[in-house]
């Protein structure tokens, strides 16, 4: 049976979505989640799987990164399906001096904001991931807090226990239209019906735009393609999430339209690697072409010489919401009362996914969060 | 310019004989082959060494083949061949990517023909992933290529001619057989189809002659059998089967067991459809030709313009149609190339489209009988594994089905099923028939499971040699 009506209703069933209908089922609220897929379908499911802070800036973003962590670990306790959250620490690899300097910088930025960083030197390095290239590598940022996890069986996880929980979860329901009368939310439109209510929360990702502009919001949100390489099983070989520093320095520097690629590793659960990630504009496309798949496996080996006869069984892409500051739109936005923000995660939406999540839950229930969302606002784009 | 004016991959019949009538009327043809050697599966040439003392081993259609693979290999200006070639993607632009000797390349091409061929149906039964259970076309390769007998004590359970062929290969090469199971009937409806396939004397022969072989050597052929389990400690030891009615459903009561140390289970072919539905050709799902196919005009063109796809690959039906298929796509790229005139073209394929629509007719009737029914997908049980390579059981597989869950590829995301390196082409027809099983509904309602690039496992320095060969 089709839901008539709910408290909230949360548009989106990745992470993002998935996280706050758990937290709102948690609090008692009558939820439902429409996803026009199936859960985890879109970027949620194509990622690289870190739960990750080192590259997060000092400010709102590491703040947020943080509590988003920790949540991940409360998950983890609070969920009755594993999964496969390891936190062995995170590890960003230095290979020249201009990436050196540039990471001391983000170094010292971040511990003047309380949020300490390690760097450790190349032998360090090596001792904690030997598969590195000891020609290449100089260095590391090492971060204790950070791991990887299983963002599908995340999702699964999520929609287990909110639906436990009471919560309604609609897959392959597309959402058609917002209504809104005298300037508040009345009720989603789907292809599957109505549902009447007073607050629907836009965790459409990517897609965030669209649902926006249902209400005559314009949301900055962009696709911005990544793509990431699978191999086969092997027996633990790689015991952290590993980033280049280069992703960082690129990242930086703009030119983002352009195909890029840097070092991404990690080992899942299953003993499967991701490998990483190349980037570019690519618009909706899903694709993966062979430049980019061809790329991916040629810096990755420059940096994990002996990953070379290990076979790629497959790869795929997805795209995460860009927006020009980095950083996700969340909270309530002027003028439409009831439609709440909760999207643009430039690729990090796994990450901060549970944080983003709870938070929204907190703004439901109480009015106030344990992180201001005033930085994160939709109007922060507009204001200036 | 293009690279290749056509590309075709895949060196069996279908591949073979297009490139043969494309290069005939003066069209440059690239051909990918993952073997050694041309000839595909049915006409499998021997590494060095090996030489040919009895055709009868082989089966009629080696000494057919041989013809062809001379033809083909005298138009050697216009074809280019190239072999161990395994094609791991299909991308914009017209572009193909492979790799061969260490490297990655890629190749752009004006047309592009898809022959690619299909592999045995696996069917997942209680005990299936015991050493010594192995594919009909498994056990066939072994016995053909490497001339090694699968087994001392071996049971043949399946469906369909392949199975007689396999058997009849089996028993030329002194192999010893305890039984041969047939899940459907082909005696009865083999003479009852007669009428409907009038004309096929070649194929009737053909079917006569291992029938007669397997008659004479006494190996008993039962109809209306089925393998319900292979059971040993670390190898099978013996198998258990039963009769069964019309939709192979056992019949209680009938089960047996017998000692054996192989089983040979042949249930038919699936067609292997990974590139076209890569380079996203419409597909359908079609139960006599062994699932998804993909659309074809009567030119053989896929719904993408300039894709092309014959033989089994595009729709079990053996190398005869394959055959007529490869010659059919490959006049009409000619044709479509402006090499020959559309008068010409069609008076040449008007034979072979004759000779496709009676070979039709008989592959109906053949179909009908060892088509899988819906008994075949009910013989796993809860503790079964159906995806070998993430060991997924049925149990994991009906907990998510119960949690509504009704697409193959959201199985896919919520069990981690066809996630592992064969990326679903063993336990990918299974679950849509296990579905389809499920829900009572038309396998169409379910998809199927989206194959990404690289389609087979490639290595990572393999992938990483390609751009700088590239730069060079």
């Amino acid at each position: 049976m089709f839901p008539e009506e709910a408290e909230v209703v949360v548009i989106g069933g990745g992470v993002i979505g998935s996280s706050t209908a758990y937290f709102l089922a948690q609090a008692g609220i009558d939820v439902v989640l429409v996803e026009k897929g199936y859960q985890s379908g879109e970027a949620s499911a194509a990622n690289s799987a870190f739960v990750w802070t080192i590259t997060r800036k000092a400010g709102i973003d590491i703040r947020l990164s943080m509590h988003s962590r920790r949540l991940h670990q409360q998950l983890q306790k609070e969920l009755d399906m594993d999964f496969e959250y390891v936190c062995n620490g995170g590890l960003l690899v230095i290979n020249d001096e201009k990436q050196m300097s540039y990471v001391e910088d983000h170094v010292r930025k971040r511990t003047e904001d309380g949020f300490p960083l390690e760097i450790i030197d190349a032998k360090q390095t090596l001792e904690l991931e030997p598969l590195l290239s000891k020609e290449k590598t100089i260095g590391a940022v090492f971060s204790p807090v950070d791991g990887t996890t299983n963002p599908i069986f995340l999702g699964v996880a999520l929609n287990l226990q909110a639906k436990k929980l009471g919560a309604i979860i609609c897959h392959h329901t597309e959402v058609l239209g917002i209504e809104v009368m005298g300037g508040k939310v009345k009720g989603v439109i789907t292809d599957k019906g109505t549902i009447k209510t007073n607050t629907a929360v836009n965790a459409a990702g990517t897609w965030g735009g669209a649902i926006g502009a249902m209400v005559g919001l314009k949301v900055p949100i962009t696709p911005f393609q990544m793509a990431v390489l699978v191999t086969e099983q092997l027996p633990p070989c790689v015991s952290h999430p590993i980033m280049g520093a280069s992703y960082m320095v690129e990242e930086d520097a703009g030119e983002k339209g352009e195909l890029g690629c840097g070092l991404i590793v990690s080992q899942q659960t299953s003993g499967n690697l991701l490998i990483g990630n190349s980037w570019r504009n690519a618009g909706y496309d899903q694709r993966t072409s062979q430049e980019e798949i061809e790329l991916m496996a040629r810096v990755n080996v420059g940096s994990m010489p002996s990953l070379k006869n290990v076979r790629v069984i497959r790869s795929y892409a997805n795209f995460f919401p860009h927006t020009d500051d980095d950083l996700p739109i969340l909270g309530k936005v002027d003028g439409i009362e009831g439609f709440i923000m909760a999207c643009g995660h430039n690729g990090h939406g796994v990450g901060l996914g549970p944080g983003s999540g709870k938070l929204i839950q907190e703004l439901i229930c109480e009015g106030k969060t344990a992180i201001s969302l005033d930085e994160l606002s939709l109007s922060r784009f507009y204001s200036k | 310019m293009k690279e290749a004016e056509l590309a075709i991959i895949g060196g069996g019949p279908g591949g073979i004989v297009a490139a043969i009538e494309a290069a005939k009327a003066g069209v440059m043809v690239t051909l990918l082959d993952e073997n050694p050697r041309p000839g595909g599966q049915i006409y499998r040439q021997f590494e060095k060494g090996f030489k040919v003392t009895d055709p009868e081993v082989l089966g009629g259609d080696y000494e057919k083949g041989l013809d062809l693979l001379n033809q083909f290999s005298s138009l050697g200006d216009k074809i280019k061949y190239m072999n161990n070639a395994t094609v791991w993607g299909i991308f914009d632009n017209n572009t193909l990517a492979f790799a061969r000797n260490g490297f990655s390349s890629s190749l752009s091409y004006g047309k592009l023909l898809v022959a690619n061929g299909a592999y045995d149906r696996p069917v997942p039964f209680p005990g299936w992933t015991l050493p010594g259970v192995l594919t009909a076309g498994g056990a066939q390769k072994l016995v053909k290529t490497e001339r090694i007998l699968p087994g001392k004590k071996i049971l043949i359970a399946g469906t369909g001619p392949l199975q007689l062929v396999l058997a009849h290969q089996i028993l030329a090469a002194g192999g010893k057989i305890e039984a041969i199971l047939e899940a459907g009937n082909l005696n009865k409806n083999w003479f009852q189809g007669l009428r409907g396939i009038w004309g096929n004397w070649d194929y009737l022969k053909e079917g006569w002659k291992y029938l007669r072989s397997i008659q004479k050597s006494g190996v008993p052929l039962l109809h209306n059998h089925i393998i319900l389990e292979a059971r040993g400690d670390g190898q099978v030891e013996e198998a258990v089967f039963a009769k069964v009615d019309e939709n192979w459903r056992p019949k209680p009561g009938t089960e047996r067991t017998v000692k054996v140390d192989t089983i040979c289970s042949g249930y038919g072919l699936v067609p292997s459809t990974e590139l076209t539905m890569l380079a996203e050709c419409e597909h359908k799902y079609d139960n006599l030709l062994g699932g998804y196919i993909p659309v074809r005009n009567e030119n053989m063109e896929t719904t993408v313009p300039g894709i092309y796809a014959v033989g089994d690959g595009a729709g079990v039906a053996g190398s005869k149609v394959a055959i007529e298929q490869g010659r059919i796509a490959g006049t009409a790229i000619a044709c479509s190339l402006e090499r020959i005139s559309k008068a010409f073209a069609d008076k040449s394929i008007k034979h072979a489209r004759k000779r496709l629509n009676r070979y039709n007719r008989l592959r109906k009737v053949l179909d009908q009988i060892s088509m899988p029914r819906a008994g075949l997908y009910e013989l796993a049980r809860d503790d079964t594994v159906i995806c070998r390579c993430e060991e997924i059981t049925l149990k994991e597989i009906k907990t998510a089905m119960a949690d509504s869950t009704t697409q193959v590829k959201d199985l896919k995301r919520k069990t981690r099923v066809g996630m592992g390196p064969c990326e679903g082409r063993m336990c990918g027809p299974a679950l849509i028939e296990i579905l389809r099983n499920h829900s009572n509904t038309s396998p169409e309602g379910h998809g199927y499971l989206n194959p990404r690039p690289p389609i087979k496992p490639i290595a990572l320095g393999v992938l990483a040699a390609g751009q700088q060969k590239l730069e060079i």
